[in-house]
């Protein structure tokens, strides 16, 4: 068996790469777009942030995206399940962050892409009001 | 890779994901790169029921086919649109076939043939829904033994090429699979015969738990086979023909576990020569993903 999987190791050792995902995110203070979160939109605590994900739409997809981010340093895993909590019905990813750290949303945008699904875009909670980021703006 | 040769040894009698019936994964998971999982699917058919093309006839030898086969399946995704597959099976065949005017009882067990796949999909994710094409070539290595009166391998390397589509939406899933299976002759000039065949599922989604990422899931599938018909009368599959097989799919799962269980009864069955038919069909599998 150890053969059979680095012999097919090696053929798809090319097979590794992926594209990299946009690196840069677009902070949107638009009072206007921030009412719109936070009032029809989403709902965001204070210490999270909601992440609109195209294609989650069962349990495996849960999975996926919640081992992909609760690897994250700024994840608070005292929270959801390990800091995650995935509704599959509003493809709706909530997380928790640490109340001592910041997010990276690159990274985050990245590790759901990593996942196998499409990050659209994400509700910040901050000390302003909600902030929203889209990955690739 | 390191870790899924330490988890794959480690968990070979625990082992996971599903599968269509002729590709050894769930159409589904596990999608996120570097993942990877296993399944044990038990797999259960056979008849008393003797064929002659699609007529049922009189069997007074009490002519007889049964077999299981218990199968080991694992992949690992490099990435959502690249995997690698594998599955293999520990088959116990009985039957009593027609030797000289006589029914003569014969049986067999062992490891049958293993078969690597290597899924390639195309997916797509719009809002609620997400679907993919996907397209698998396979190789059927000779690993089981070709020798004896019911062998159970006829000890040929063969190659499998898939063609495939599947929808999913919170509620609703779908996959048409159509596939090809062609084989070579293998030992003492047995060759069992191309495949051709299609498979179409049907899903339903009726309940989900977020918080505990648990739920249920239904499915209806249709099987429909084409079998060329073998070089020799001493192969499982002793007279080819054509076959439909039909019926309900359901699956239990909780986070990373899922539970399998499956039931398809023929009905529609076309033997080249006179032969037992294959009979319903039952499958039973556990399968986890990490």
């Amino acid at each position: 068996m150890k053969n059979f999987l680095a012999t097919t190791a090696a053929l798809f050792i090319g097979a590794f790469a992926h594209p990299a995902y946009a690196d840069h995110t677009e902070h949107s203070h638009d009072p206007v777009i921030n009412a719109l979160a936070a009032d029809n939109e989403v709902q965001v605590e204070p210490g999270e942030a909601v992440i609109i994900v195209h294609g989650i739409v069962c349990s495996f997809c849960s999975q996926g995206v919640t081992k992909k981010l609760s690897k994250l340093p700024y994840i608070d895993p005292s929270k959801y399940t390990k800091g995650v909590k995935v509704e599959i019905s509003d493809q709706k990813v909530t997380i928790a962050i640490k109340p001592d750290m910041d997010a990276d949303f690159d990274e985050i945008f990245s590790e759901i892409k990593s996942g196998g699904y499409e990050p659209v875009k994400a509700y910040i909670h901050t000390q302003d009001g909600i902030t929203i980021l889209e990955p690739g703006a | 890779m390191k870790k899924t040769l330490l988890i794959l040894s480690g968990l070979m009698l625990l082992s996971v994901t599903t599968a269509q019936a002729h590709q050894p994964v769930m159409d589904m998971a596990p999608r996120w790169e570097d993942g990877y999982g296993f399944q044990i699917r038990h797999e259960f058919y056979g008849s008393d029921t003797l064929m002659d093309g699609d007529s049922e006839i009189a069997n007074p030898l009490n002519l007889e086919r049964f077999v299981h086969k218990t199968w080991l399946e694992g992949v690992y995704t490099f990435d959502r649109s690249k995997r690698i597959t594998f599955k293999i099976p520990y088959i116990n065949q009985d039957r009593t076939k027609n030797i000289g005017g006589a029914g003569v009882k014969q049986s067999n067990e062992g490891i049958g043939d293993l078969i690597v796949g290597v899924p390639l999909k195309h997916y797509q994710n719009k809002g609620a829904f997400t679907h993919n094409f996907g397209f698998t070539p396979s190789l059927r290595l000779p690993t089981g033994s070709s020798s004896g009166a019911f062998p159970i391998s006829d000890g040929s390397t063969d190659l499998g090429l898939s063609f495939s589509y599947s929808g999913e939406s919170p509620k609703f899933y779908s996959l048409v699979d159509v596939f090809a299976w062609l084989n070579t002759e293998g030992d003492r000039n047995m060759r069992a015969g191309n495949t051709y065949g299609m498979d179409l599922n049907l899903g339903y989604h009726p309940y989900h738990d977020d918080d505990t990422n648990s739920g249920l899931f239904i499915m209806w599938d249709v099987t429909a086979r084409y079998n060329d018909k073998p070089s020799a009368a001493n192969l499982t599959t002793a007279s080819g023909g054509k076959r439909i097989h039909t019926g309900p799919l359901l699956v239990l799962y909780k986070d990373n576990i899922m539970f399998r269980t499956e039931y398809k009864h023929p009905v529609y069955e076309n033997t080249r020569s006179i032969s037992n038919s294959r009979g319903s069909e039952f499958n039973i599998g556990i399968g986890i993903t990490f």
